[in-house]
């Protein structure tokens, strides 16, 4: 009877002892690695149209700036803010009781120069009667040579000043005409039709003329048929935007409205270098970003006034029927190239980049196309470990799925809109890619990660 | 005269087998449940008989999951349930998106692995004892109640404690095929068949319940209460595998089905 109880009782242990051995041994020795929850689609063709976003402001195409160019006291504005002008309307009176007075003393000043040259005139006729006379009695001898030159010497004395007193009407003219000229600067008139868009001044207050200084502005004239948006672009977007390109725009004073634009000019320099010095003071301009002022002219007509926000699409660039994918595929990643060098005639995206390498480097050749892990000795060590050091470089890449892990492939990525990129190189129609989520792969895919499918979750579609 | 018949030898009374030594009845429980369960009933109580497979089923339970989560699979299966769980509480309003990536946060600094080690460790010294006296009460119960049996409460600590040795054979099986397949719940049960195991899926969780070492264990109990009450081994079978059906539904029907795991 103990018999066949112990023989039962080592089949169960044994049994046992096998199966906990085996699960050992297969636990010790199988390789095991996370699998990643993704998501997948597939690649695709889309039209995408790449769209440079902007803010800024709305102002009139035309907008003039009224600055006095003779100082003095206003006194009479008969225009308000938003009043409508024509052209030629009166704008500003400035006090031109200074200017008449001033006008009134080159006046006679110029009369008085009149006079004199009048009297000059005389005095020549005078001087010139008498040297005729004086010559023949000289030439018949019966004048002293002293007595004739003194009657020459008269003579060209009211010459010269005859000829002075024409250059002092000249000048007194030119006085005349400067002073009316500053008399009728006291009058100013709108240069244009349009709105007042902005009055700085009041009747009665004082202002400076622009001749010598700066010039209080008085009023701003604005034509408000022909409104721009003056938008600020980043120097990483402001080399894609051309005059000619259409933008929808976005008014925050007229939502759920979107009007049309196009591209009339874009600034050549940015807006720090416009400054004297080049950067304004202070460290903090030069913290900001470079921004270039692009103006994007409105057709659609509207209520609008200068300063309003106004946010623009700008379409920089299309792309009709182009491979894309969407924008969380595409990551960052160090790829090593599969092989270093491929042999010559060979296709490939890699030959182009490999083989002007090789041609510079020809003893490598030899020794790559062996194996990727081969290492040329002597002098051609230097150019691996250059190799080696290219073949860290981060690149776009995006994961392919094959099967139960995935493959990354790098890209060559296009333009791009709200939801897809464009894959010029790398990439065929109809491969499934990973879309999401987002930390597996902007982090955690690698090349040869095993992956599951799943739902897409909150924290994993995130960007 | 009748010759003198010789006086009969008294038979001598078979006594039981000597009792095994300790380590003989841990083996034993695995290989001769019956036989053991007779020399428990029979013998004295004692104490180590509970306690050690207790410490035992406890220490091999510390380092199945000190192994557990140290695995890479493991641990991001686990990021993803948390992250799952916290997805339903956002979707339901129950907190918002920002609540949820300050959770996702913390749990990464102060749940990692270590620290999930630890709090399973405790747990499973934890319910190492409770299970025992938990089982033990039921025994007790069940063969009160329906085997109209009255027997000693700590005897039934000590098939009890002794039973757990299967769950701890269970649980090295279970830590194995864990690490093998990579997923928390790959115990000898029909839950190796679900590649994408829910917690919250009923039918995961009764195929889970489906566990070969379960139905083990509960025979070897069954068994054990036949024993002490001397009820027939069909009569306790169906009176303890109710108790643990009626059990596992239970907690499965009430959204605690992962306690049962």
């Amino acid at each position: 009877m103990a018999k066949p109880n112990k023989r039962r009782k080592i089949i169960i242990f044994s049994v046992i002892g096998l199966v906990l051995a085996a699960l050992t041994l297969l636990a010790v020795f199988k390789k095991r690695a996370p699998l990643i929850t993704v998501q997948t689609e597939k690649v695709s063709r889309h039209s995408l149209t790449n769209i440079v976003v902007a803010n800024g402001k709305i102002q009139p195409v035309l907008q003039v700036t009224i600055s006095p160019e003779v100082s003095g006291e206003i006194i009479e504005l008969p225009v308000k803010e938003g009043q409508h002008v024509t052209k030629g309307d009166l704008l500003v009176k400035i006090n031109p009781d200074i200017y008449i007075a001033a006008t009134n003393q080159a006046m006679a000043g110029y009369e008085s120069s009149l006079a004199t040259r009048a009297s000059a005139t005389a005095n020549l006729e005078k001087a010139e009667a008498d040297f005729d006379r004086n010559q023949e009695l000289f030439n018949r001898k019966l004048l002293s040579e002293s007595d004739f030159i003194a009657f020459k010497s008269a003579r060209d004395v009211a010459k010269a000043q005859l000829d002075s007193a024409n250059d002092q009407v000249n000048v007194s003219r030119a006085n005349l005409d400067s002073a009316r000229e500053q008399l009728e600067r006291t009058t100013i008139v709108s240069p244009l039709d349009g709105t007042v868009s902005r009055l700085n001044s009041q009747v009665g207050e004082r202002v400076l003329g622009t001749v010598q200084n700066a010039g209080t502005e008085i009023m701003v004239i604005s034509d408000m048929n022909h409104m721009e948006a003056r938008v600020d672009v980043g120097e990483m977007d402001v080399v894609g935007i051309k005059p000619g390109q259409t933008a929808r725009l976005e008014v925050d004073a007229f939502k759920d409205r979107k009007f049309a634009g196009v591209v009339t000019n874009v600034a050549s320099s940015s807006k720090d270098s416009n400054s004297p010095q080049g950067y304004s003071s202070g460290n903090s301009q030069s913290q900001e970003a470079t921004k270039f002022q692009v103006r994007i002219r409105l057709l659609d007509k509207e209520d609008f006034r200068p300063g309003m926000s106004v946010s623009a699409d700008i379409e920089t660039s299309y792309r009709t029927n182009a491979l894309t994918v969407p924008l969380a595929s595409v990551t960052t990643r160090s790829v090593a190239p599969k092989k270093m060098i491929d042999p010559p005639g060979a296709g490939g995206t890699n030959a182009t980049a490999t083989t002007n390498l090789a041609a510079s480097k020809t003893s490598v050749t030899n020794a790559a196309s062996s194996g990727t892990n081969v290492l040329p000795s002597g002098t051609n060590a230097m150019a691996s470990a250059a190799k080696g050091k290219e073949a860290a470089k981060p690149t776009d890449v995006v994961f392919i799925v094959k099967g139960d892990h995935v493959e990354a492939v790098p890209v060559k990525i296009g333009i791009c809109d709200d939801s897809y990129w464009e894959i010029t190189d790398g990439l065929t129609n109809g491969e499934e890619i990973v879309s999401g989520g987002y930390r597996a792969i902007s982090r955690d895919l690698q090349d040869g990660s095993k992956i599951k499918k799943g739902v897409a979750t909150a924290e994993t579609a995130k960007p | 005269m009748d010759p003198v018949q010789p006086i009969p030898e008294p038979q001598s009374v078979t006594a039981p087998a000597p009792v095994n030594s300790l380590p003989g009845r841990l083996l034993n429980v695995i290989a001769a449940p019956g036989e053991l369960f007779d020399e428990i009933k029979a013998s004295p109580a004692s104490v180590a008989n509970w306690l050690v497979p207790v410490l035992l089923f406890a220490i091999i339970g510390v380092i199945s999951v000190c192994i557990m989560f140290t695995q890479p699979a493991i641990q991001q299966t686990i990021r993803d349930q948390q992250v799952k769980a916290l997805d339903k509480r956002v979707q339901q309003g129950k907190m918002t998106q920002a609540q949820e990536d300050q959770a996702l946060q913390v749990m990464d600094k102060f749940m990692g692995p270590k620290m999930l080690a630890v709090f399973g460790s405790f747990g499973v010294v934890t319910n190492s004892f409770i299970s025992v006296f938990w089982w033990a009460l039921v025994l007790w119960l069940c063969g009160r109640w329906f085997l109209k049996a009255r027997f000693d409460y700590l005897k039934a600590a000590e098939v009890a404690g002794l039973s757990s040795v299967i769950m701890t054979l269970g649980m090295v099986i279970g830590t194995l095929l864990c690490v093998i397949v990579g997923r928390l719940n790959a115990g000898p049960s029909l839950a190796l068949l679900v590649t994408d195991f829910d917690l919250s899926n009923r039918v995961h969780l009764l195929l889970g319940a489906a566990n070969a070492i379960y139905f083990w264990h509960t025979a070897i109990l069954a068994i054990g209460l036949a024993k002490l009450s001397g009820a027939s081994t069909a009569r306790a079978m169906l009176v303890v595998f109710a108790y643990w059906v009626l059990i596992e539904l239970l907690f499965i029907a009430v959204g605690l089905g992962q306690w049962t795991l």
